[in-house]
Parts: structure tokens; sequence; C-alpha cells
């Protein structure tokens, strides 16, 4: 009894490092764990998948490594959709400095895994342009809102054909695009308080929004969903797990005659799985067995506690 | 050694010392974090200037110059310089007159002026914010129709909404009067049914959409339960928070109660969140360490 009160921490931490090891290492036919979709995300899915191929969407990427484990799977499966729908998109970040620059890293890591897979690279200029950061998010969303064609004026990009600077509106994603309303979407991958800033000012003007957020930000961030305010929202790994079960099994989509893996009843269509060559089951999935079994580990430890303490308590009380 | 595993390797020891700190404060663990401060505040340094200063302030006030047309370029005009933004430098240096007791009155001009845009904002912000918020909050509390207790998956149509559906989808009445026997099918079921009345597959999907909207309309008493429940999850919650008024009463107490264990229990959905959240965080650490520096770094040969 006394044991079960005074476990070693420096043991419950050991323990807890092999349990989320150990799954890294397992075949992935065993660690790819079936997972129901949950209508917020659904939405978020089906609305980018139904963007018209070559729209642009606007993408603000305010995560840095301390959030990568949720946010970098969020962000990968924009990417995924980006390239698979050939959609063109503006990469910016509102949050923290860092944040471009991971950004970047990302899609130079999934460029990797496109061109090994015979697939064409995201490519700056023609598929995306990169803005960098926007210090004061708040008046850059007012901007784009108000003038769009105003609010990136002082940027440019490198056009490779050209082989110089130019303005980023001259670009291909951004030619056609006058007002906020000819964007196909807008995204937010975020770890922080700019959701708040974005939804306040681009919420209700004409342009769809989609968020994704950590774990942490969920719950409290689901109200801006559920009033209608965003379009879907993708939270924490969860999320991410949904959003590449949804491109592994399609939405409404049924296989070798077996009922839809993902039923969305508010959707009457069907959308069919992304191509296996864009690997749709990636870093959410090979997370998420680690994370089942983190949760045991708490759950038998938080156990283990409490009957420590009745047994205690009992014998405290027999004295 | 690669660069690339060289990187990875900085990036393991950063990682091994800041978790070092779970066993006791150390120098390690010390060194590390005031090297990730300082990197963090110089690259955010750089980072202003880089990406805002000199692209939004510094280039607009001098200007550039023309750049001719290449093969594969067109022309870039020059831009006149708009020198008026250099005022913005002494307007900016007055914040720094706060550490004056004679001066910092002037301190307060660019404040007043950052609380100007701001408050102006503020207006909008809020209704932004809470407006949609409020209106879906005013749900229906009381059913429209006594005909089911849950949604449907059959209606009834009326000639009126036959002819509509049938010229929006060209499904034939009959069909649709089979539809509307059961309108919420599997994706197999709505197979089956357009090769059966020899129709297109988005033809029955979009008669289907119409029905679940008619059907949509009404407010069945499972909805109303559930809305009630809404209604008293918000109203008890704000009652928790009235401190204007001393909360006498059997009522009123009871009521606040309800609202504090119901916020007890939407904390507890959020803790659980932030638990697999942070979970998450560690499994990321752990598979950079585990597999992106010992599996696929160092024992791959990549070291080597």
């Amino acid at each position: 009894m006394e044991k079960l009160l005074n476990i070693n921490r420096y043991l419950m931490y050991m323990l807890l490092a092999l349990a989320v090891s150990i799954p890294f290492f397992l075949p992935s036919s065993c660690t790819i764990i079936p997972t129901l979709t949950k209508a917020s995300t659904q939405d978020l899915y089906i609305n980018l998948m139904q963007l018209p191929e070559g729209s642009t969407v606007l993408i603000e990427s305010d995560w840095t490594v301390s959030t990568r484990g949720e946010s970098a799977g969020q962000f990968e499966a924009f990417l995924k959709i980006a390239r698979f729908r050939n959609l063109k998109f503006v990469l910016l970040s509102g949050g923290d400095a860092q944040a471009p620059q991971v950004a970047l890293n990302s899609i130079a890591r999934l460029n990797g895994q496109f061109k090994a897979a015979g697939l064409p690279e995201l490519k700056p200029w023609d598929d995306y342009v990169a803005l960098g950061l926007f210090t004061d998010p708040a008046s850059m969303w007012q901007s784009v809102t108000t003038n769009f064609r105003q609010a990136f004026a002082s940027k440019t990009a490198f056009d490779p054909a050209a082989g110089q600077q130019r303005s980023v509106y001259e670009s291909p994603v951004l030619k056609n695009i006058k007002s906020n309303k000819d964007l196909g979407m807008v995204v937010i991958v975020t770890a922080s308080a700019s959701l708040d800033i974005m939804v306040q000012r681009m919420s209700g003007k004409g342009t769809k929004i989609g968020q994704m957020v950590t774990g942490v930000m969920a719950p409290e961030s689901l109200i801006y969903y559920n009033s209608g305010q965003v379009a879907g929202q993708s939270g924490g790994l969860r999320g991410v797990v949904e959003m590449e079960t949804m491109m592994a099994r399609g939405v409404n989509y049924s296989a070798d005659g077996k009922e839809p893996f993902v039923k969305a009843p508010q959707f009457s269509g069907k959308i069919p799985p992304l191509p296996e060559s864009l690997k749709p089951l990636d870093r959410g999935m090979s997370y998420f067995a680690s994370l089942h079994a983190a949760l045991v580990l708490m759950i038998a430890a938080v156990v283990l506690g409490n009957v420590g303490l009745l047994m205690q308590k009992k014998k405290g009380g027999s004295k | 050694m690669s660069f690339e595993f060289a990187k990875v390797t900085v990036g393991v020891i950063a990682t091994l010392a800041l978790y070092s700190v779970l066993y006791r404060e150390n120098k390690f663990y010390r060194l590390v974090e005031h090297i990730y401060i300082g990197l963090a505040v110089g690259f955010s340094i750089y980072a202003l200037w880089k990406e805002t200063l000199e692209a939004n302030w510094w280039n607009v006030m001098v200007g550039k110059t023309a750049v001719a047309a290449t093969a594969t370029a067109p022309a870039q005009p020059a831009t006149p310089g708009f020198y008026l933004f250099a005022l913005l430098i002494p307007v900016g240096l007055l914040g720094y007159t706060v550490f004056s007791k004679r001066h910092n009155w002037m301190s307060r001009i660019p404040i007043g002026i950052i609380l100007g845009f701001w408050g102006g904002q503020q207006l909008q912000v809020f209704w932004q914010t809470y407006g949609p918020q409020l209106q879906k909050a005013m749900k229906p509390i009381l059913p429209t129709t006594t005909n089911s207790v849950f949604m449907p998956s059959s209606v009834a149509l009326s000639p009126a909404d036959t002819t509509s559906m049938s010229t929006a989808t060209g499904l034939t009445p009959d069909a649709l009067t089979a539809l509307s026997q059961n309108f919420r099918m599997s994706t197999d079921g709505v197979l089956e049914f357009a090769k059966q009345h020899s129709v297109s597959v988005d033809s029955v999907q979009g008669a289907m959409a119409a029905m679940s909207a008619k059907v949509g309309q009404e407010v069945y008493m499972s909805q109303a339960v559930s809305n009630i429940i809404f209604l008293i999850t918000l109203l008890s919650v704000l009652t928790y928070f009235l401190f204007s008024f001393e909360q006498k009463g059997k009522f009123i107490n009871g009521f606040t109660k309800l609202g504090r264990w119901l916020l007890m229990v939407g904390f507890g959905a959020m803790f659980g969140s932030t638990v697999m959240g942070r979970f998450a965080l560690l499994i990321d650490r752990m598979y950079f360490v585990v597999v992106e520096f010992l599996r696929d770094g160092l024992f791959k040969g990549m070291g080597g």
C-alpha cells in the first residue's frame, strides 16, 4: 500500500517515455486506430475538398516547434489537400517570429515526400506566396476586408521565371483576387489567440473560415463553429487523426460494397479517398497509438493511487 | 557528419537539456534556456525589421528606382519616396519619455494614438465576436410538431413540394414519393435507389437534401429538450456570475449551485483536452529524439 502511494516519479517518467516510444517501432498495421470523425472536422474537410480547383486559400500559420505534435499534422494535412485539389495559397503569420520559417520547413518536408512519390512539388510564386510575419495581425485582417489590393502592397516575392522580386499581386496566386470575397477560404493553424483576432475581423465578411487549433484551445474555440462564425474546426492531435482518416477513407464513400467508414449526414455528396502516393495516414496516426499508451498509463496511475489511498484510509479507520 | 544531422543533434541536446529540469534545476538547463530566450529575442527583432518596418515603412519612405524590362521580366516603374513617414520616428520616440519624471506626460501621445486606433476597432470586434453567438443562443424551446419525438426519416410531401422537387431534381413524382418514405439512406441505398428508378445519384442526393431541409424546419421534441438543457446551462452559469445583488433564497442559491456544477463539467472537458494536448507535445519530442535522431540518423549511418 505504501508503495502504491510512493511510486518513484523518475520511474513514472521512464515508463511514460517508454510507453510513448514503443509504438513508433510497431508495424503501421498495428498502430492504425479506427477513429470516428466529428461533424466539426468533417465540415472543415468537406469545405476544403469542395473548393474549385485553382482556388486561392489564405492560410495563417501561427505555430512553432513547441506545438509541432499537433500543429504540424494540421498544416501538413492542409498542404496535402492543396496538392491534391491544386489549390493555391497565401502563407502568412501573425503570432510568432519563428512561425514563417517553421511553415516553410514543413512545405520543404512535404515537397520531399511529393518528389519521392513522383508528384509535382508545391512551388513558390506559382503555387504559393509566403508573406512572412505581420506583427500587427489585427490591422492586417482589417485591411484584408476593407481593401484587399492594398493589404499586401508592400510585399514582394521572387518570380523564378523573371529572375527578380515582384509584387505578390502579380503572382498566379493573387493575380485574380480583387477582394477577400474572391478567396476560396481562409484557414488558420494556430496555437495562440491569433484565432480570436482573425475571427473577430473576418467572420461574416463573405469568406469561409476554417480553424485548426491545439487540443488546449479546441473546447473554447468550438463556440466559433457552433455559432456559425467558422465553417469547420480540427482540434488537437485527435483533429489531425480525423483529417487523416477522411483523407484515407473518403467521406460518404463506400469501398468494396461496404458501408462508408466516414458518414457525414450533413453532406449529400461523397468524397473519394486521396491517393496512397499522398500518404494520407501520416504524422497524426503515427502519434495516435502513443497517445493511447500514455493515456492508459495515466489512467492506471490514477487508479493505483486511489486504490492506495482507499487502502490507507481503511487501515487508518480500523486502528 | 552531414549538416542536416548536425542540426538534429543540436535539437536533441537542447531537448534533453530542457527536460533535465524534471530531475532538478541545473546549469545545463539554465544555459540552454538562456540561449533559447536570446535566440528568440534576436530572431524577433530581425523579423520585426525585415518583415514589417523595412517592407511597410522604410521602403515606402525612401521609394525605389525603376527596373528596366528584361527578356523574361516586365519593367518596374520607379516609386517616389514618401518622406512624411519620417515623422513617425519622433512620435514613436515620445514613448520613451515615460522614463523621465518631467516629460513623461508626452508618452501619452503615442499611447493615445494607439488606443484610439484600437478603441475604434473594438466596437466592431465586440459585435463580430458576440453578435453571432448571442443570435445562436436564441433557441426555440417549444416543439412545433408532436408527430415524432426525433427528427423522422420520412416526410409527407404536399403536391406543391412534389412539383418543385421534381422540377429541381428531375425525379418523377412516383420516385419522390418512394424516396420520401426513407430519405436518410446510406450511400449504398442511394446507389440502389438510383439504379431501381433509372435516375442519377446526384438527383437522388439533391432530393434527399431538399427533404432534409423541409424536415429541418420543424422543432421536434428531442430538439426542444436539448434546447431547454442549453438554456438552463446558459442562465444558471450567467446567474452564478451575477454579483450586483446578494444571492438569497432557495431557488437562486440552487440555480447558481447548478451553474457552478455545470461550469465544473465544462472545465473537466477542457482539462481532458488539455492533457491530451500536452501528451501530444511530449510524443512529438520523443519522436524527434527516438525516430528522427536515433533511428533515422545515428543508426542509419547518416552521422558517418
